[in-house]
């Protein structure tokens, strides 16, 4: 018997956008967004390097909470920014130093199914699991958690829109 | 004579070894190396993690190439410790490896401020990883009554202390990944660093 499946995936989000951004602020913001949502956040990644167009930056972080004894939500998050440069704009008459150049966010959501592996050990436990996915708990798997992992997602774009200041946000 | 036996220093810890963090910073740019190595050096020794004394310093290897092309490469790699202040017992002890990677670094030469400045160029990568290790004496393990208990008393007696223990050393590692980004002039999460720190930024002001 194969072993039952204890990871699902949301549909990867991608934000792409160009102009003026502030990186401090946009990583805080996922920050301060995953903290108001009682996710643990690790940076797992940060390069930066400069080119001849200017500096790039790639970060990789991820967020993880405890939802239940039995479910966990991870979201992974990389940005990247390309052929960053400082530049003085004006807002409000004054003149403030920022930054231009192309970002792109990915977005991704992973639902951990027993995390604590609890029925890790042998194939009784795992046939156990297996009939506890697909008969007991499947509707809450499918309906309940994917759906708030996906929403948990969608919210976190709308956060990082927002503090790019884009359109549709 | 038999052949030596190779194996992680892990190996035999098995399930006593917990991840608990783990992360990568890369930068390629001017920087001075000389500075970064003893801001590292200096976090360990604040943070307990070594003493002043060069020799019981852990630094388990150090490589370095010259090419003329290239430039230079270096490895260094320190395997750090601490047991926790305020526990008794030998339980919980922190370890911190520590992994630099330089590649191409050359000395460059810059006016800053109408300062003529002495740095070098290159790309340098500190890997760091956090484990919490649990019995590390391995004395539960043989002890007769303790080492089969040990993994419910870990479960089910230990696991608030366990806890503390894996935060403990998680605020560790986040704040060597600041002391870090802060001289590398990265970007931090934190709103305001809590208290000023001795070291400088990699941009002398």
């Amino acid at each position: 018997m194969a072993s039952p499946v204890t990871t699902h995936n949301t549909q990867t989000l991608y934000i792409k956008f160009k102009g003026l951004m502030n990186l401090s602020e946009i990583l805080k913001t996922i920050k301060s967004w995953l903290g108001d949502e009682y996710y643990t956040f690790y940076e797992r990644k940060h390069n930066f390097k400069t080119t001849d167009s200017g500096t790039e930056t790639e970060v990789e972080m991820e967020a993880k909470r405890k939802m239940n004894e039995y479910v966990r939500f991870v979201h992974k998050i990389s940005l990247r920014t390309f052929d960053v440069k400082d530049v003085e704009v004006v807002k409000n008459g004054q003149k403030q130093q920022a930054q231009e150049g192309r970002l792109t966010v990915e977005l991704k959501g992973t639902m951990d199914l027993d995390w604590q592996k609890r029925f890790k050990g042998n194939k009784f436990l795992q046939t156990l699991q297996d009939f506890y996915h697909k008969y007991i708990i499947r509707y809450e798997i499918n309906e309940v958690w994917a759906d708030e992992l996906f929403r948990k997602s969608g919210e976190l774009a709308k956060t990082i829109k927002t503090a790019l200041q884009m359109e549709a946000a | 004579m038999p052949a030596p036996v190779i194996k992680h220093r892990y190996t035999d810890f098995g399930a006593d070894k917990n991840e608990v963090q783990k992360f990568s910073v890369k930068y390629k740019d001017v920087f001075s190396f000389g500075y970064f190595y003893t801001l590292l050096h200096e976090w360990m020794v604040e943070n307990d993690y070594a003493t002043r004394s060069d020799e019981d310093f852990k630094e388990v290897f150090y490589l370095q190439r010259d090419s003329p092309t290239a430039g230079k490469e270096l490895w260094v790699r320190w395997r750090c410790s601490k047991i926790p202040s305020g526990t008794e017992s030998k339980l919980w002890r922190y370890d911190i490896d520590v992994d630099v990677h330089v590649l191409g670094m050359r000395e460059v030469e810059f006016v800053y401020k109408g300062q003529k400045l002495r740095a070098d160029k290159g790309e340098v990568e500190v890997s760091v990883v956090a484990n919490l290790i649990v019995d590390y004496e391995k004395a539960w393990g043989k002890h007769a009554w303790l080492k089969n208990y040990k993994n419910f008393l870990l479960k089910k007696v230990f696991k608030k202390q366990k806890e503390f223990h894996e935060n403990e050393l998680n605020k560790d590692a986040e704040d060597l990944q600041v002391a870090i980004k802060s001289y590398l002039k990265l970007e931090t999460y934190l709103p305001a660093i809590e208290q000023p720190k001795f070291w400088k930024t990699r941009v002398p002001e």
